[in-house]
């Protein structure tokens, strides 16, 4: 029999890519990187979106410049119009759950910087969590 | 070898567990780690609830936070069709997060134009 201030199944560590995003987060191997994870992958999206708008750029002159006829007008307004469009939203989609956390919650940050609470880390006076991740 | 008779309450952080009385309390037996019962943490079922919706809500905001991003691409990457695509998107998330907000106060309205007896 093990003993008894010693778990049965031990303890798992943190595979070693999932070990960098914990310590980013500040709380060092202990801390939940998932959300310093997605923050990377969101911010990664947001490069190649904008690349990609550069791309359509591109190849919209490209189209334009090559049509002989009117046709291509129509449809080289609609990439440039759509591409921004696009863009424009990624870019705001920031300011919007930034707004929707003011006025839901009253506080901008609740999902730009959320917390993770658990049942011991709710202050019982005020009902909000004590610790960020 | 001798047979070993393991008692729950001879274990630390145990005491007061003793499956052998007849009032049992289970608080007392289960343990979240070594040596926390579950009812110094738990003492409700409505601290686990609480719990969970306020983790909800911080998720939610998160996925809409993604599905905006994701309609944005939409728009991005295939023009025409996906701009209705992206509406969709857009509005399932909105409608989605303020249902889920406005739950609670849903099953408020119930009670008290019910009377039932919801523990809100």
């Amino acid at each position: 029999m093990p003993p008894a201030d010693e778990s049965v199944f031990g303890t798992v560590s943190p595979p070693p890519g999932v070990e960098q995003f914990n310590i980013a987060t500040g709380a060092g191997v202990e801390g939940i990187g998932i959300l310093v994870f997605i923050s990377v992958l969101i911010r990664l999206a947001t490069v190649v979106a904008g690349l990609y708008v550069l791309f359509n750029f591109f190849t919209a002159g490209f189209e334009y410049i090559t049509a002989g006829d009117g046709k291509a007008n129509q449809k080289v307004k609609d990439k440039l119009t759509s591409s921004v469009l696009g863009l424009v939203i990624i870019v705001a989609s920031y300011v919007i759950i930034g707004v929707a956390g003011t006025v839901f919650f009253g506080r901008g940050d609740y999902f730009i910087r959320p917390t993770i609470c658990g049942p011991t880390q709710i202050d019982e006076g005020t009902g909000s969590c004590i610790a960020r991740p | 070898m001798p047979e070993q008779h393991l008692l729950a309450a001879d274990l630390p952080g145990l005491a007061g567990c003793d499956p052998s009385k007849l009032e049992l309390n289970l608080n007392d037996c289960y343990r979240l780690g070594e040596s926390q019962k579950v009812g110094d943490v738990y003492d409700t079922p409505a601290t686990l609830v609480n719990i969970l919706v306020r983790n909800a809500f911080v998720i939610s905001g998160i996925l809409i936070f993604i599905l905006i991003f994701y309609a944005g691409w939409l728009f991005i990457t295939n023009e025409s069709k996906g701009k209705e695509e992206a509406k969709g998107v857009m509005e399932a998330a909105v409608v989605g997060f303020i249902m889920m907000f406005a739950a609670y106060w849903i099953v408020q309205i119930i009670k008290v134009v019910t009377g039932a007896d919801i523990l809100l």
